[in-house]
Formats: structure tokens, C-alpha cells, sequence
């Protein structure tokens, strides 16, 4: 076990200090990743505004005025529509979220603090769960600006609590209770306030913002119930969730060329056979080879997805799912590493062979021409290349969506050629050797 | 020469590559506190028989035994050392961290390894360039540290395949030294070399090998004895030389004088270069 550790210390270090390798396997992919994502993103990626679509059927002046106030925030980008087609809209990630404001909204929001609140519907897509929380506080804290406006005077205020009034003694069927007689004076109250505000000419609008934060406490003015998204994308959320699935490919290529290549220097120079003579067995020396690779290309997975995260907002609808596709995608590559390294006894017959073979994979598999453009026969026949099904499963986490059953083939395939490739390595350097 | 249990035996061993008989019935026996040398030119078999000693490769026939069992099985070769012929490094670790990763191979840890780690750098004279990558040491460096990775776990037996090639005057001498060292604290040695001088200062027993076969192993002496036959009075007069093969030189030089003869004299002594030559009918071919 400890020597399976010391050898596998032993390849990330000489790893580490090649440059050529580090080039190919992280810095390549980089670039091409960074490129291509951006040379197709459009430039659209300054737009930080959350895509919001209303669907108003309440039409009332209270709600007409929350949409108002939506389209007045900076944050927000809004559009409106039917509930029908607002819903699609989310579902292919077109937009974000959608709100809809049911009938009744506008005369629950005029009663004030008599009844329920206010309700709405609000969809989000499940991608985008930090926007998602976001967006609620941000509804919540326009609707309780609207209400701010009702206690700092206007006609508008003054009508709404008379209704309010009004309301009470007709649920109380004519009866006037002695609590609502103190609320009759102090109704009388506010309005001489009022009044005596309008006389010095303050403006409404300017403590509304301090009048939220001096607060209701745990008074809700808007309750929003979340109404569950099932999303069918039909494209990638961003031009990088395209870019780097890519770029994936070409670190995992690099990757698998880099170890099968020093497997190959380490057979030649006789360093393999000197470990097999310092009382290594041969199954510690495999392990190690397995571990340091897999553990390399799936570090090289991470880091390249958290660059494109920290860097390029990309959202993995998945990170476990992601995971699990790198890991599976990263197996897969060892046992071609290990093929790869079986392939020429020297380095140059190895580079020449392996690499085009793997360029080849590349291309059928979509590392070059995206899966998503490539014509129906060409689409087909990227199914014999592992490369498609790297991208498929690291798209399927990313922006396809898949539930972990929509996953399972594509994990299969990679698991499964990963040990064919593993084992026709095993034979061919047995056979060699 | 030695009561106890050999550490090496080899029996009857040959070996081909394809249709190439490389080894053919090469029988030895290697014990404790001995340096066995084996003497011969390229090709003869040497890393051959040195890789079907350490089990690297399957003999065809015969059988090759260490004390402790079968070479083939890792236990067994954890009480050999190898240093291999032209070194077999990693040229991207430094001169510590190869030390440091044979040591830790071999099952050493913590203090110990390092201990043993520093302990083999000093024995070869590598102390000061322990923490240069391999790929920046000269030629010789490279062999001592070559020699370095198969000492550090202080085997009881060691294989060393032309371990001084390339290695200057001074540091070579100090690698003799080393080697003597070793031998007192009763490591069996199988030592593999063309270098003549190197052989007979070094060797208990030398095996002279020439196309795969064992012609010969014996103590210099003895073999100079069965072999070297008479020392030569060389006499250079007018541009040529004259050999006159006597048992007594002396006396050859007296009757030479008293004859009258001209030029300047001169007598050789045989050495393991006759000896090689009567056994194999052809002399050794010196790469330095
Ligand atoms: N891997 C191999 N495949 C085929 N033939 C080989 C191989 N290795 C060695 N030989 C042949 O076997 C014979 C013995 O080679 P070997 O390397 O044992 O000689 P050696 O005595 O060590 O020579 P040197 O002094 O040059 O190291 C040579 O004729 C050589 O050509
Ligand atoms: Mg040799």
C-alpha cells in the first residue's frame, strides 16, 4: 500500500516539473476552452440581470403598480406574458424565473393587515438556485416598499385604508367593537398627519427605503409560493458550457498522452525494471500508475470547471452528477492510457500512433466540432468514440440536465470501455514484455 | 573458502535471445564477504547472466537460487541490491529523492530512511549534489548515484554491472574503496567489468565469460598460475622488439647480456590479459 503512494508521489512530481506536460494538459485546454467559449459567448456576459416573466392576471392597479416597481429595479430584467408560454420560457432556459400575480392579488394586498397577505406563484429554474434566492428577497423587499407608500400619505394610501375600514366593520357584520373605535381614532390621527405632510410638501417616496428598514418585523407583505420547474433545455446555458466539456476532452487526451508516455520513457530507460527489482510487485506498480492518472485527470477536471465557475459564471446544473461524469470520464482515459503506452516500444513511434489515434477520437467524439452542430450521420458515428460520451455526460451535468438515470448510459459506456482499454493495455505490454 | 551457505547459486544456467545463445551452462556459487568479478568483452553475456541472477529474465534452462528462495518472488529480492548497466534514473527527481524513493521501496521509513538515504549519498561522494536532478549530473555522477540506490537498504547481496564506467581516476578509487568496505562487513558482491586492473584489485574470484560461456573462474593467482604463462623479456633494439618467453627473467637478462645483445630491456609480467587471451584465443577488447 505504501509503495503504491511513494509511486504514484513519485509520477505527480516528475509530472509536475514537465512542462510540456502541464502545457498539454492544463494549459491547452484552458485556452481552447477560454477561446472558444468566448469567441461564441457574444459578448452577452455582462448582463448580470436576473430574466424575470410576469404573468399579471389580476391587471388591478395594485398589481399593475408591483410591475411597476419590478421593471423600475435595475437587477431585474422583465418581460410579460401568458402562464403557458411564461412557463416554456423558463423550462428552455430562455429566461431565469417566472412570477405570476393570480386574480385577487391587488385586493389582498389593499386589505392591509386583515386576512392573508398577498399571495404569488414564483418558478425558478432549479440551475439557478443562488439566483433564485436572490430574486425572492428582492421581490419581498420591493412589495414591502409598496406598502411603505401606503403609511407615508398620498391619496392612494388614504383610499386603501378606508377600504380597509370599511372591510372591518362589514366582517364584523355592523357590530363596532370597542378596539375598532380606538382604530377609528387613530385612523383620524394619520390623516392629520397626512395632511400636516403634504403641507410641508415631503415627498412620499423619499423614506420610503428608511421605512422598510426601521421594519415590520416578522410581517410578510408578499407570500410566494414556489411552484416546482421541470426544465427541458433545448441549448446550453452558455457558450462555455459547450467550451469547456471541450476542453475537457483535450486535458484528458493531454493527460492520457503524458503518463502513457513517461510509462513508456520508464520502460526504455529500464527504470520500470529496476522497481520491479527494488521487490515492487507488478500489481502495486499498476495500482499506482491507475491512481496517479486518474487522480491527475480528475484535479485537472476540477480545476478547469472551478476556473470556468470563478471566471466565466458557468452553473453546472450538478455538481454530483459533474463529479461522478469526471470520474467516470477520467477512468475511461487511464485505461486508454494505459493502451496508449502498450502502442510503440519507443516515445516517438507512441507520440505519432497515439496521438493521431487519440486526435482522431477527439474529432468523431465532438472535442473539436461541438456535438450540438454536428450533422445527423456524424452524430451517429460519434457514438464508437469514448470522447462522446465524455462530452455527453459532462454536458448532461452541466446543461442538459439529466436526471442521474438519463446519466447512467453514458457512465456505463465510460466505465465499460475503460476496462476494455485497460485490460487490451494489460495484454498487449504482457504480451510485449 | 567459505563454510557458509552460499547467497547466490547458479546451476547449468543458459539462456537465448530468440535464436541467440547468450548463456550456456554457467555454474557458480557466490558467498558471503566476496567480490565475484566477471570478466568479459561486450557481448560476452554479462547483464545477460546478471539479469538471470536478480530474476529479470527467465533462464531457458537450469536454475538460479538465492539464499532466501526464487528470485522471481518481490520477498527475495528485498535482500538484493541491482545497479544496473548505464544507471537507470529518473532524470526529473533529484539525487536525494531517487535515494529516498529505492529506501522507502525497500521498506525503510521516517528517520531511518532519511539516515540510510544520507548514508548511501556519502558513500558515493554525492553529498553536495543531492538535491540536482539527475538530468544535470555529469556521466559519473550518474553512476555513483546509480550505485547509491542499490546500496541504500544495505543488502547482504549485491549486483553491480559495470558500475565504474565513466567514473574518473579519484572518484573511481574511492568507489573501490567503498566496495572493499562493504565486502568486510560480509556483503556478497557479483561484479561485472573489462577493466583488468579493476578485477585484479578487487576480486576474490574472477570469472573470465566469452560468448556466453564460463571459460574460467578462479583467485587471480590461481589463475595467472594455470594461465598467464611465462614472463616475457622484451628487448627494443632498432625500431623492433624481441620477446624471449622465460620462467626466470633474470637469467634470461644475464645470458642476453652475456651474448652481446643491444637496445634497452625490459620484462613483463603476465597479467589476466594473457590469461584471458589463452583462454579465449582472443584478446579483450578495451572500450577506454
Ligand atoms: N534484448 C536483447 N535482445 C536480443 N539480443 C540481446 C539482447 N540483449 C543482449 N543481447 C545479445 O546477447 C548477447 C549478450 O549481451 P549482454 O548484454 O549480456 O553482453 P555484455 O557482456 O553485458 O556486454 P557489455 O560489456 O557490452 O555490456 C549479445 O550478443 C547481445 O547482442
Ligand atoms: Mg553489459
Amino acid at each position: 500500500m505504501k509503495a503504491i503512494w511513494l509511486l504514484a508521489c513519485k509520477d505527480w512530481r516528475l509530472l509536475l516539473r514537465d512542462r510540456g506536460a502541464l502545457f498539454s494538459m492544463l494549459f491547452f485546454p484552458l485556452l481552447y476552452a477560454s477561446f472558444f467559449g468566448l469567441i461564441f459567448s457574444g459578448g452577452g456576459s455582462g448582463d448580470r440581470a436576473i430574466s424575470l416573466v410576469l404573468v399579471d392576471e389580476d391587471s388591478s392597479k395594485a398589481s399593475r403598480a408591483f410591475v411597476a416597481d419590478l421593471q423600475a429595479h435595475k437587477s431585474l430584467r422583465i418581460s410579460e406574458a401568458g402562464l403557458e408560454e411564461a412557463r416554456d420560457l423558463v423550462r428552455l432556459g430562455k429566461r431565469q424565473a417566472w412570477l405570476r400575480l393570480p386574480p385577487g392579488y391587488g385586493e389582498a394586498g389593499d386589505r392591509l393587515f386583515f386576512g392573508d397577505p398577498p399571495r404569488a406563484e414564483l418558478g425558478v429554474d432549479p440551475s439557478r438556485k443562488a439566483e433564485a434566492g436572490m430574486l425572492e428577497g428582492l421581490l419581498q423587499m420591493i412589495a414591502a416598499q409598496r406598502f411603505n407608500q401606503v403609511f407615508s400619505g398620498g391619496e392612494d394610501s388614504r383610499q386603501i385604508l378606508a377600504k380597509t375600514r370599511d372591510w372591518l366593520r362589514e366582517d364584523n357584520g355592523g357590530q363596532v367593537p370597542s378596539f375598532l373605535r380606538h382604530l377609528d381614532q387613530f385612523y383620524g390621527t394619520l390623516d392629520s398627519l397626512y395632511e400636516s405632510q403634504e403641507e410641508q410638501g415631503l415627498s412620499a417616496e423619499a423614506d420610503s427605503l428608511q421605512a422598510t428598514e426601521s421594519g415590520f418585523g416578522g410581517f410578510q407583505p408578499i407570500v410566494l409560493e414556489r411552484q416546482e420547474v421541470v426544465v427541458r433545455r433545448q441549448g446550453p446555458t452558455s457558450s462555455f458550457a459547450v467550451s469547456f466539456p471541450q476542453g475537457i476532452v483535450w486535458a484528458l487526451i493531454g493527460c492520457a498522452a503524458s503518463f502513457g508516455l513517461s510509462l513508456i520513457s520508464e520502460r526504455r530507460k529500464g527504470t520500470l525494471d529496476r522497481l520491479r527489482l527494488a521487490a515492487v510487485r507488478e500489481r502495486d506498480l499498476l495500482a499506482s500508475r491507475t491512481l496517479a492518472c486518474m487522480g491527475v485527470m480528475l484535479g485537472v477536471c476540477l480545476l478547469l470547471f472551478g476556473f470556468a465557475v470563478l471566471v466565466f459564471g458557468l452553473r453546472p446544473s450538478s455538481w454530483p452528477l459533474l463529479f461522478t461524469a469526471s470520474l467516470a470520464s477520467s477512468w475511461c482515459f487511464t485505461g486508454i492510457m494505459l493502451s496508449f503506452s502498450a502502442f510503440g516500444k519507443s516515445e516517438q513511434a507512441a507520440s505519432g500512433i497515439g496521438w493521431g489515434l487519440l486526435s482522431l477520437l477527439a474529432m468523431l467524439g465532438g472535442g473539436m466540432i461541438p456535438l450540438i452542430f454536428m450533422p445527423g450521420w456524424m452524430r451517429s458515428l460519434s457514438m464508437i468514440s469514448p470522447v462522446r460520451w465524455v462530452v455527453v455526460s459532462l454536458e448532461g451535468a452541466l446543461w442538459r440536465n439529466f436526471a442521474p438515470g438519463e446519466m447512467l448510459p453514458a457512465l456505463l459506456v465510460l466505465f465499460g470501455s475503460g476496462i476494455l482499454f485497460f485490460l487490451l493495455g494489460l495484454y498487449t505490454s504482457r504480451r510485449s514484455a | 573458502m567459505n563454510n557458509e551457505s552460499p547467497l547466490l547459486q547458479v546451476d547449468q544456467l543458459s539462456f537465448s535471445y530468440g535464436d541467440l545463445r547468450a548463456l550456456e551452462g554457467v555454474r557458480f556459487e557466490l558467498h558471503p564477504g566476496e567480490v565475484l568479478g566477471l570478466l568479459g568483452p561486450n557481448g560476452a553475456g554479462k547483464t545477460t547472466l546478471v539479469h538471470c541472477c536478480t530474476g529479470r529474465l527467465k533462464p531457458a534452462a537450469g536454475q538460479v537460487r538465492h539464499r532466501q528462495g526464487d528470485p522471481a518472488n518481490p520477498a527475495v529480492r528485498r535482500s538484493m541490491g541491482v545497479a544496473p548497466q548505464g544507471g537507470a534514473l529518473y532524470d526529473g527527481l533529484s539525487a536525494r529523492e531517487q535515494v529516498e524513493l529505492f529506501a522507502g521501496l525497500q521498506g525503510l521509513r521516517g528517520r531511518e530512511k532519511d539516515a540510510a538515504a544520507r548514508e548511501a549519498l556519502a558513500f558515493v561522494g554525492l553529498q553536495e549534489k543531492a538535491d540536482k536532478r539527475a538530468e544535470t549530473l555529469s556521466g559519473g555522477m550518474r553512476q555513483r548515484l546509480n550505485l547509491a540506490m542499490a546500496v541504500v537498504h544495505k543488502p547482504p547481496l549485491l549486483f553491480l554491472d559495470e558500475p565504474t564506467v565513466g567514473v574518473d581516476a579519484q572518484s573511481r578509487n574511492a568507489l573501490l574503496d567503498g566496495i572493499e568496505a562493504l565486502r568486510r562487513k560480509g556483503h556478497g558482491i557479483l561484479y561485472t567489468t573489462h577493466y583488468m586492473p579493476e578485477a585484479e584489485r578487487l576480486c576474490d574470484r574472477v570469472g573470465i565469460i566469452d560468448r556466453g560461456r564460463l571459460l574460467e573462474l578462479d583467485s587471480v593467482p590461481a589463475l595467472l598460475e594455470a594461465h598467464g604463462g611465462d614472463p616475457l623479456v622484451i628487448q627494443e633494439t632498432e625500431g623492433r622488439e624481441i620477446r624471449h618467453s622465460s620462467a626466470d627473467p633474470l637469467l634470461t637478462l644475464d645470458e642476453l647480456r652475456r651474448q652481446g645483445a643491444q637496445g634497452r630491456f625490459r620484462v613483463e609480467y603476465p597479467g589476466l590479459e594473457q590469461v584471458f587471451l589463452r583462454c579465449t584465443g582472443h584478446e579483450i577488447q578495451e572500450e577506454a
